[in-house]
């Protein structure tokens, strides 16, 4: 296992082509044109603006770490047996500290937890039943009240998409993750029919739509002619801020200042999100569980330094304003999400949104702050959920 | 033992040898890793 951070040296990103070598046996169009595509557009051009200087690196193991499956695998309790075991089921991998922790959590509530990981799916025995909300996993039949999907992207699933098998496992798995995380007579933590479109830029529009104040923004192949606001900007991710080139090998995408000396004359391979620049005195990083918000006071440097230096960051827990805190709930139920993380700017007094985060991480912030406020609220929130949703008789 | 037993035993710090000992030696390794690690 590797730690976190700026050294990369055995799996460096290449700076060079986006696009895998042809491999094809036999070509199937003339040399000439899949050449002047591969040479013009993509090898002779500079690398992209935001892969430059992206030192992060960061391998994930997918070594089980699921405190309830190491124990039912291990036979150290007994099974039931017969009635299918209600329980929490959760999609995601293997090195997703906070659903380990959950796991471990709601045992000690005597909450059943089953895992699906993306890492370690090629392997799996699993059955879906599609007339009865029961699934066989392993040797346990269970009956899934409640559904939480996070990180379980197709990208960490250990095939070569290249190949005809991989790219069969990974669709197959695809479709099945999709369904599941839609299927209806379920229940959802941050159900994906709602969440699955809440791209950074709907956030932006939806955020404005709700009063609060975001940075001037632009989606753009040529962020070296856009200034929105007119003074310094940022350098953004429209998608992730991790990439996952090979199954495991996460590298960093993350924010950056726009230096126009470098984003040159010529379109971009992708677009990127170009972002007014706001001074701001601190962070906000505002959790959601439930109904409950936890804020946290993120000090930084610069807007990548979370990730590429994250022991320089500041956090202590504060206070959030009121009606800031209604609004970011409303924003929340809008978005029919339970559990999710804002990030907000402290410009000259007001608050900036930046994004939210469906899929994030609170163990981080807990570490810096001395907390386990936000885990102690997920893993009571997760619990009392499955009851309630136990005890209605179905999960809808 | 029932599950919620093990998982006290192991919050607890209490499990020596056997699964739940190597179990809780990884844990706390990845543990110590992954809180200095912000992803999202």
């Amino acid at each position: 296992m590797r730690d976190a951070g700026r050294d990369g040296q055995d799996d460096p990103l290449p700076p060079g082509p986006l696009v895998a070598p042809h491999r094809t046996e036999r070509p199937s169009h003339p040399a000439t044109s899949r050449s002047l595509i591969s040479r013009s557009r993509i090898t002779d051009r500079p690398a992209p603006l935001l892969l430059q200087g992206q030192d992060y690196f960061f391998r994930a193991p997918a070594t089980c770490l699921d405190f309830q499956e190491r124990v039912h695998g291990g036979d150290l309790v007994g099974d039931p047996g017969g009635e299918p075991v209600p329980c929490v089921l959760v999609l995601a991998r293997a090195a997703d500290m906070e659903m380990n922790e959950l796991s471990l959590a709601l045992a000690e509530h005597g909450v059943r937890m089953a895992r699906i990981d993306v890492d370690r799916c090629l392997d799996l025995a699993l059955t879906v039943h599609v007339d009865t909300p029961i699934i066989e996993l392993d040797r346990w039949l269970l009956r899934p009240v409640l559904v939480w999907r996070r990180h379980f992207d197709l990208t960490a699933l250990p095939v070569d998409p290249r190949t005809v098998a991989g790219a069969y496992a990974r669709t197959q798995w695809q479709a099945l993750a999709d369904w599941m995380a839609h299927r209806g007579d379920w229940a959802h933590v941050n159900p994906a029919r709602h969440t699955a479109r809440l791209d950074r830029l709907t956030q932006l529009t939806d955020a404005a739509a709700f009063g609060l104040r975001v940075p001037r923004t632009a989606v753009t192949t040529w962020p070296g002619r856009n200034r929105p606001g007119g003074g310094p900007c940022v350098v953004k991710s429209t998608g992730h801020h991790l990439l996952e080139p090979r199954p495991g090998a996460l590298h960093g995408l993350f924010p950056r200042p726009l230096d126009v000396n470098r984003a040159g004359e010529t379109p971009e391979p992708a677009p990127v999100i170009v972002q007014q620049y706001l001074g701001a005195d601190h962070e906000l990083r505002v959790f959601v569980v439930g109904e409950r918000l936890i804020t946290f006071r993120v000090r930084k440097d610069d807007p990548a330094q979370l990730w590429v230096d994250p022991e320089a960051v500041t956090v202590d827990r504060a206070r959030l304003p009121t009606p800031l805190g209604e609004r970011l709930l409303a924003l929340t139920r809008h978005w029919r999400l339970q559990v999710a993380a804002f990030d907000l700017l402290a410009v000259d007094g007001e608050h900036v949104f930046l994004e939210v985060n469906v899929n994030c991480d609170w163990r981080w912030f807990e570490h810096r702050a001395g907390t386990t406020e936000v885990s102690d609220a997920v893993h009571a929130w997760v619990a009392a959920r499955f009851e309630e949703l136990r005890y209605a008789g179905q999960g809808r | 033992m029932s599950l919620q037993e093990l998982a006290a035993r192991v919050r607890r710090g209490e499990v020596e040898d056997g699964v739940l000992a190597e179990y809780a030696s990884e844990y706390a390794r990845a543990h110590k890793i992954y809180a200095r690690k912000k992803d999202d």
